[in-house]
This record gives C-alpha cells, sequence and structure tokens, in this order.
C-alpha cells in the first residue's frame, strides 16, 4: 500500500506560522534537489504567506526565492524588494546590476567576493548558472546595437563584446562557443557561418523572451 | 500563530511589481554602442599586427 500526500489534512486547516515554515522547508529542499520549479511554487506561497513584520523570515525565503527565481523565470529582484533587507540588498543588488549590464566581470567578482557566504546558505552553483543569463543580456545588447532588425552580425563583434567586459581577451573559437552554446540552450535563435565569420539570427525573436 | 491577509505583503495590492526582467536594462544607450566600436578597432588593431 503506497501512502501518497492526498492523505494529510488540507494545509488550510494548520496555523498560518506553520504553514509558512513547512512551506519553506519544502521551498528548500526542492531547491537544493535542484527541482526549481517546485521550489519556486513553495517558496513564493511562504513568501506569500508570511507575516509582513517577520523581517528575519522573508530574508530567509528571499534567500532562496531568488536564485530561484533568475533560473526559473530570468527574473531578478527590485530594488523596492530588496530595499528593507540590507543584507540582502548588499549580496544581490550589485549581482542585478552585473546581470541588466551583460557585465562578465563585475559578475565574477561578486560571486567570488561573496563565496563564502554563498556556498554557506547553498546558492552558489544556482549563483554561478546564473551566469549565462549575464552572456546572454551581453549578446544581446550587442545586437540591438547593431541597428534595427539587423540579422548578420560578425562573430568578432560578440567577440570584442565578451574581450570588454570580462576584461579578457578571448578566441574567435571560444566566442563561437559561447554563442553555439547560447544557441543550444535557446537562449539565441540563430546559426554561426564560419565561412562567413558571421552570426545570423532568426528575423523574429532572435532573443526570445525578451522582447527582441 | 494566525493572521488574516491583509497583515501579509502580498504582491499587487497597489505595490509596484517586486520583480523585473533581467535583461529590462535602461541604460541600453548610445554609450554601450559607441564603447563597442572602439573596442571592436582594438580587435581589428590585434589582427593586424599578428598579421604583419
Amino acid at each position: 500500500l503506497v501512502a501518497n500526500t492526498t492523505e494529510m489534512p488540507d494545509l488550510l486547516s494548520f496555523r498560518t506560522s506553520d504553514v509558512v515554515t513547512f512551506k519553506y522547508y519544502c521551498g528548500v529542499i526542492a531547491f537544493l534537489d535542484e527541482d526549481y520549479f517546485k521550489a519556486e511554487e513553495h517558496l513564493e506561497m511562504a513568501y506569500r504567506l508570511c507575516h509582513k513584520d517577520a523581517q528575519k523570515n522573508k530574508e530567509l525565503i528571499l534567500t532562496y526565492l531568488i536564485p530561484t527565481k533568475l533560473l526559473t523565470r530570468r527574473q531578478l529582484p527590485s530594488a523596492a524588494l530588496l530595499e528593507p533587507y540590507p543584507s540582502l540588498e548588499a549580496v544581490f543588488l550589485p549581482f542585478t546590476k552585473c546581470i541588466k549590464g551583460g557585465d562578465l566581470r563585475g559578475y565574477d567578482e561578486n560571486l567570488a567576493k561573496g563565496e563564502d557566504w554563498f556556498v554557506k546558505k547553498r546558492i552558489f552553483l544556482t549563483l554561478e548558472r546564473g551566469r549565462d543569463i549575464t552572456l546572454r543580456n551581453l549578446f544581446r545588447k550587442v545586437y540591438l546595437s547593431a541597428g534595427d532588425s539587423k540579422t548578420r552580425i560578425p562573430v568578432d563583434h560578440f567577440r570584442a563584446a565578451v574581450s570588454w567586459k570580462s576584461g579578457v581577451d578571448v578566441e574567435t573559437e571560444e566566442v563561437e562557443c559561447f554563442l553555439a552554446n547560447m544557441m543550444y540552450k535557446g537562449y539565441i535563435k540563430g546559426y554561426i557561418s564560419r565561412e562567413r565569420g558571421m552570426v545570423v539570427l532568426s528575423g523574429t525573436n532572435a532573443f526570445p523572451d525578451t522582447g527582441v | 500563530e494566525e493572521w488574516e491577509e491583509d497583515e501579509t505583503d502580498v504582491p499587487g495590492g497597489g505595490k509596484p511589481n517586486l520583480w523585473e526582467e533581467s535583461w529590462d536594462d535602461d541604460d541600453l544607450s548610445e554609450d554601450f554602442s559607441k564603447q563597442l566600436k572602439e573596442e571592436l578597432k582594438k580587435v581589428d588593431a590585434q589582427k593586424g599586427e599578428m598579421q604583419r
């Protein structure tokens, strides 16, 4: 006989404080299991039900909800969300700036700077994956700066951007590798024409889910 | 402890959206394009040196 969760009493029959605690731990466990969509669901509910004066609890929930939403929705906390929590603000606000600006070096520096705390909270690996979003945003900027609906962009342009924003001179092959990875992951729609040294991007929705 | 919904931070209750898109950077100005062109010149210059 297999027991399952439908045999549990309805969550609403428990006290709200217990539900918040329960959902928080379910969320953290799903997070550590790398089941980020499940983690998001639990943590969002915990955050939503949390008493507005329970600063410390909300801070704990957000410590995991922020990296989770970065991966599931590519979303970042706004300054208004972080403002009431100085320690979270100090850690995550610089990150959000780097991610938006495609600042690869800044991203790596922030990751290194907060490493001890990230490892202690077990969010380091998750944040490390956020680097992809930074790179995607940088490539998107290159695309946008090329002008309206330009679909062919020299690989060298991407290379220059990566070298500039990472502070390291990267090889053309390396940039092609980054681009191919982005295409494989569905962050960019297009292909690389190696003979011509060009990236040929899709005429529509070249950077899916980012409005271009 | 028990509390009502109006004692929570329910987003949407007149609050601004607390989450924003990771690519939504308002700074995408001419600065980026300009600086990118500068960086391209550097790349081209390096190439020239290598070929020499």
